[in-house]
């Protein structure tokens, strides 16, 4: 089992494990950064996805690794340079103004999705809200 | 020429409709007044937000003066949705889960816009609004 982290919403809370063995730099890096205390807002490109600003200890992270377009749904997923990372709750692919892109794949939800990812959905109505991410305790 | 007012917490802007390029479209709208109905943030189209009505939903109507990358201040109709998409600035192309999409473009916003379109972006931040579209008799 690879190590875990935590993500909550208004009280909603998700465990979620890191993807280490496909993104072994960005989950090492996202791990360091823990914990996060930041804005979530709804995604404008990406469809059904909130994202937030992981803040400058991602910024080393230039390259991507064994990257992706697709969001699947309580997949956490990162740009490089720690720009945005994003989680689809439901049909998602990042995307820009320019275009679809590729991400890194950071963690999955192992336990709670579905509560939690209700309170994803709900932000297209209510707006932003605010996220933490913290290390899971073993 | 057709002209409505559309407005959103109390801010209302005038736009005319473009009937000699736009009539189908123009004429579904016309006769959807008046309308009351939810305005969100654009998922997948950047900087926009859309209207969403069962009464502009005709999926058999072909799109009329279409355009993929609306201006700001222009009204754009999906038909296959029933969403009138409002382009507030920045980046915006006309987008769906599948892709890049055409909308018709059948009127255009006059005058002053600037609390108009800081409050669509506001429906990223702070959620869902309600907008209505009121017919001018003239």
């Amino acid at each position: 089992m690879g190590r875990r982290i935590v993500f909550e919403v208004e009280g909603v809370k998700a465990v979620a494990e890191l993807q280490e063995d496909l993104s072994p730099k960005a989950t090492a890096a996202f791990w360091d950064a823990l914990p996060i205390d930041t804005k979530l807002m709804h995604a404008k490109w990406s469809g059904e996805v909130s994202f937030f600003r992981p803040g400058p200890g991602l910024a080393k992270i230039t390259d991507l690794e064994n990257p992706v377009c697709s969001i699947y749904p309580g997949t956490l997923v990162m740009r490089p340079n720690g720009t945005e990372a994003l989680m689809a709750y439901g049909v998602g692919e990042y995307r820009w103004g320019i275009g679809t892109d590729y991400t890194t794949r950071i963690a999955r939800i192992v336990e709670n999705a579905k509560p939690f990812l209700a309170v994803l959905r709900r932000m297209h109505d209510e707006g932003e809200k605010q996220i933490k991410v913290t290390r899971a305790e073993t | 020429m057709k002209q409505i007012t559309i407005e959103v917490e109390g801010v209302a802007v005038t736009a005319k409709l473009n009937d000699e390029v736009a009539p189908k479209v123009v004429g579904l709208v016309w006769r959807s007044l008046p309308l009351t109905a939810p305005l969100r943030h654009a998922r997948w189209s950047g900087s926009a937000a859309y209207l969403s009505a069962p009464e502009l939903r005709d999926p058999a109507l072909a799109p009329e003066n279409r355009v993929s990358f609306p201006r700001p201040g222009t009204l754009c109709l999906l038909a296959s949705e029933g969403e009138i998409m409002f382009a507030y600035g920045g980046e915006c192309q006309a987008r769906t889960r599948a892709g890049n999409v055409w909308v018709s473009h059948f009127g255009e916003i006059e005058g002053d816009t600037t609390r108009f379109f800081a409050l669509l972006a506001e429906t990223q931040s702070k959620g869902r609004k309600t907008m209505t579209i009121r017919s001018v008799e003239g």
